[in-house]
């Protein structure tokens, strides 16, 4: 008696948050949670300023409604971008997302590019240094330069290749005439780290926030790609100092999808910029080394112009053939397929060898398999909500498991009504992870 | 020092202790359930902890990889049904024992060798892995290629009974992680025009097809299968007498050690350490003793359980000081470092060192809590094992879902876990092992972008792999192995499986 009423106010109490969650809509914009799609795992750069951004706003109260970070990394960049792009432009999802935009477009890695979107704002500008070992022999940028002008390929250069770090790089190798480096594609900021730390890379790229993070582990910064000296690093001095005009500055850039209302757009750079002036916005990118810059209007328009023109003159080229790994795997998958089947038909052993145990039940398995295919298929298509795709699913399946008998059919509801509110709760107000 | 105070910290928060003993719990009761398996849970459990801090997230995970090595015995020993494959060893001689009326002696006997065992590779886990990863910092991509090369000939070769069958695995594993972008040109490649390819087969979605979905599809072919269960009547007789000690002391020491070691080789899990100390343990068992085993054996039983726990420290070795994951559970951990967003390999210690430290003291105080919980609470995890299972599986089908789908919220993903689990399924049924397809899926892009490194360094020579020492060493090693069971083959004749 005991368990059922837990069972039952279990229900009762999360239909009840499911319910209320879904009546209190307004009518003026933003209506609802504005779901911000941030291109990269949690924990990286930009997710962190995003974050900060959402706390800003939301701790503040700057708009009716919250803001959400949605994670969409993977693609180089062009999963979450084009999640975006091909988003309902309504005001509700919007991309953060750097000059990556850019390069991608302009390497043809993504088909995703500025034109697809419209640019409320950029925010944070955030910089990069080059970094040495500290027993390295290029002690400085000239040293640097002059090596490679010298002995052209020789110096290894680690960077992940197409993304705005290689492309400030290529932008350092045109200022001294005839100066190549070799690019040695590295994977994330910590391969990099260990590259130049274990001797295996002569000079790496990171971002301000990151060498901050590592300066201890015996590394020189030689360089700071910007346009003037950080706060932060007054020691550091910039490439343009020394001769060597090339800025890596970054910013986070804020785009909705193409067709979004302009009075959105606008409201929401608006937004932005009030937030770029709280005290725990300044203080927190101080921390991370980013400006609490903005750009907006013509200005904004003018930059992203201005950047596509930089980046579409250069042209990025794969400087060394790598073995094709496509290729030596297939062969190594058919040659072992082939072996299995030789082997097989040579001793005449049926490969499908016959199970342990007698009246295996196929038809439940595959019918229980089907019934998740439908169940999956109405949430994918829309046309069933989570909650009550599950409570069909599982009442179904329940019974179809217990063939039929209706007199065992309560825990079924039991079962189905507390997956179904239940999970909607502790997913969407604990966890904070949508459904479908 | 700073990072181990703030491990401990978490740990010893009233949070972090709540933590602890929930994953316990459910890791024992997830193991002790036949058919549910500890990689399941902690693959479903991921996706819960997107929104955690990650060293709360990886208390969580680490007290279930404990507890669920640890709650298989429950099943072997009075159900007839290892609750885990890691388990399967306990079955042959604690259901014998159980059945003979002595299910609270076997029982006791399977804990505290499951404790002990727990201890003894933690020793080795905070001993070793510091040091490996300070070595391991200065390894070159070269000789991380060949360390990677070595851990999949490895895992072929030892892991199962058909080395073609495991090379077959490992090669598909190799070809489904190829999709998507290539790391080094950043150009896309086999990915027949769907976008959502862009970014390559997801690993969580992958595992949880491969491990959870075919699984429930052959636990659904059982369903109609009775479970007979021994009944658990008294608990009192299940500590270690002093005399018990006397006789086991060198048996725990020699399986946990053999469990260790085996849990450190790549991609090799419990069940294979329990099995190598079983045959060790038989081997050294006098005559009238090895009689015994397979008909109730109290060496057997310890044998077994210590080993299958002495994995999990010695599994995590590898797993924090290099980035290889020493099992497939391991892999799943793997999987949850890149989502909380540290960057497994040697410098996670310098990077992360409180995670690092937060792995170790858990795998310490939930083994410690697993022995009490096990102690005190056995007869009605007993009950558990029994639930309604045609209720369970829905509901577990469920949580599949939502955890593939959690991840960057697109059914794309959920159809690539339906679609893995259907492999897996089919793996199973032609008696292809899973756990190579799993390293190799993990591994081959750690492999193909250290090679890519190498090679962009060495402006495309191949050169280094063979003039490194520390490369050659592992060029060697795999050499070695793949010749032995070859010639050995070559030989005797083709071996009958």
């Amino acid at each position: 008696m005991v368990r059922n009423a837990i069972i039952w106010i279990l229900i009762a109490l999360s239909a009840y948050q499911y319910f209320k969650a879904g009546s209190n809509l307004g009518n003026e914009y933003p209506r609802k949670p504005i779901r911000v799609v941030v291109p990269f795992q949690p924990g990286g750069g930009s997710d962190t300023f995003v974050r900060i951004v959402q706390k800003t706003i939301n701790d503040n109260k700057l708009m009716p409604q919250p803001l959400v970070v949605v994670n969409k990394p993977g693609g180089g960049t062009s999963i979450g971008s084009g999640y975006v792009k091909n988003a309902r432009p309504d005001g509700y999802t919007v991309l953060c997302l750097h000059e990556a935009l850019m390069v991608a477009k302009s390497a043809g890695q993504s088909p995703n590019g500025p034109d697809d979107f419209e640019p409320a704002a950029a925010t944070g500008e955030f910089g990069i240094v080059l970094l040495v070992s500290e027993d390295s022999s290029y002690q400085s940028l000239e040293k640097l330069m002059h090596a490679a002008k010298e002995q052209p390929g020789t110096i290894k250069f680690g960077t992940n290749l197409n993304t705005p770090a290689h492309f400030a790089a290529i932008m350092l190798e045109k200022t001294v005439p005839g100066a190549a480096f070799r690019f040695v594609a590295t994977g994330g900021g910590a391969h990099r780290l260990a590259g130049v730390m274990g001797g295996h890379l002569d000079v790496i790229i990171l971002s301000v926030g990151e060498y901050l993070r590592f300066h201890q582990h015996g590394l020189k910064a030689i360089a700071y790609l910007g346009r003037e000296r950080l706060e932060a690093i007054p020691d550091i001095p910039t490439g343009e100092e020394l001769g060597f005009p090339v800025y890596g500055g970054n910013l986070h850039y804020w785009w909705f999808p193409k067709g979004t209302d302009a009075a959105m757009v606008n409201y929401f750079a608006e937004i932005l910029g009030m937030v770029m002036q709280t005290d725990y916005l300044v203080e927190r990118t101080r921390e991370l080394q980013i400006l609490p810059r903005i750009i907006l209007g013509q200005e904004l328009a003018d930059r992203i112009q201005d950047r596509m023109k930089a980046y579409g003159r250069i042209e990025p080229d794969n400087r060394l053939e790598l073995p094709d790994f496509e290729r030596w795997t297939l062969i190594f998958v058919l040659v072992l397929s082939a072996a299995l089947l030789i082997k097989y038909g040579f001793y005449r052993k049926p490969v499908l060898q016959k199970f342990e145990g007698e009246g295996l039940r196929y038809d439940l398995a595959f019918g229980t398999l089907a019934m998740t295919v439908a169940y999956v298929l109405l949430m994918g298509m829309n046309l069933l909500s989570f909650v009550w795709a599950t409570i069909t699913y599982i009442v179904i399946v329940g019974l179809f498991l217990r063939q039929f008998k209706i007199r065992k059919c309560r825990s079924v509801v039991e079962a189905a009504l507390l997956m179904s509110f239940g999970l909607h709760f502790v997913f969407t107000q604990l966890f904070s992870i949508d459904l479908p | 020092m700073e990072a181990i105070q703030t491990a401990s910290a978490y740990i010893f928060s009233l949070q972090g202790l709540l933590l602890v003993v929930l994953g316990t719990v459910l890791g024992i009761t997830m193991g002790a359930i036949p058919g549910l398996t500890g990689a399941m849970l902690i693959a479903l459990t991921l996706p819960l902890t997107f929104n955690m801090d990650p060293i709360n997230a990886f208390i969580l995970l680490i007290s279930m990889y404990v507890g669920a090595i640890s709650g298989g015995l429950i099943s072997a020993t009075l159900l007839r049904m290892p609750g885990t494959p890691a388990s399967i060893m306990t079955t042959l001689d604690g259901y014998p024992m159980a059945n003979s009326g002595r299910p609270d002696r076997a029982l006791g006997l399977g804990i505290t060798a499951s404790f002990v065992g727990g201890c003894i590779s933690w020793v080795f886990l905070i001993s070793l892995s510091g040091p490996i990863a300070y070595y391991s910092t200065k390894l070159g991509p070269f000789d991380f290629f060949s360390l990677v090369l070595l851990a999949l000939v490895l895992i072929a070769s030892i892991g199962g009974k058909s080395m073609s069958r495991a090379f077959l695995s490992a090669s598909l594993g190799v070809l489904a992680s190829l999709p998507g972008i290539d790391q080094a040109t950043g150009n896309l490649r086999m990915t027949f025009g769907f976008e959502e390819l862009n970014d390559g087969l997801k690993l969580l979605p992958v595992l949880i097809g491969m491990f959870a979905i075919s699984q429930v599809i052959s636990d659904l072919t059982r369903l109609k299968e009775k479970i007979t269960v021994i009944p658990l009547e008294r608990t009192r007789k299940m500590l270690f007498s002093l005399r018990d000690w006397g006789i086991q002391a060198v048996n725990l020491l020699r399986s946990s050690v053999i469990g260790t070691w085996v849990g450190i080789l790549p991609g090799i899990g419990a069940n294979i350490g329990s099995i190598s100390a079983y045959s060790v343990a038989k081997s050294f068992a006098d005559s009238e003793e090895a009689k015994k085993f397979g008909k109730g054996s109290e060496v057997a039983i310890v044998a077994s359980e210590s080993a299958n726990n002495a994995t999990i420290g010695g599994a995590l070795i590898p797993l924090i000081s290099l980035g290889i994951p020493g099992s497939v559970v391991d892999a799943i951990l793997l999987g949850g470092l890149l989502i909380h967003g540290l960057q497994p390999g040697p410098l996670l210690f310098q990077q992360n060192p409180d995670i690092v430290y937060a792995i170790m003291g858990t795998m310490f105080v939930s083994n410690v809590f697993m022995f009490l919980l096990m102690l005190l609470a056995v007869r009605y995890i007993a009950r558990l094992a029994l639930l309604p299972r045609n209720l369970l599986l829905p509901v577990i089908l469920v949580f599949c879902i939502i955890g593939s789908f959690a991840l960057s919220t697109r059914m794309f993903d959920v159809w690539t876990m339906i679609l893995f689990g259907l492999i897996g399924f089919g793996f199973e049924k032609m008696k292809i092992p899973l756990a190579p397809f799993i390293i190799g899926f993990i591994l081959a892009p750690v492999a193909e972008e250290n090679l890519q490194m190498g090679l962009m360094a060495s402006n495309g020579s191949f050169l280094p792999m063979i003039r490194s020492p520390i490369s050659l060493i592992f060029v060697i090693m795999s050499m070695v192995l793949l010749t032995i069971p070859l010639y050995k083959r070559f030989r005797h004749g083709p071996a009958s499986d």
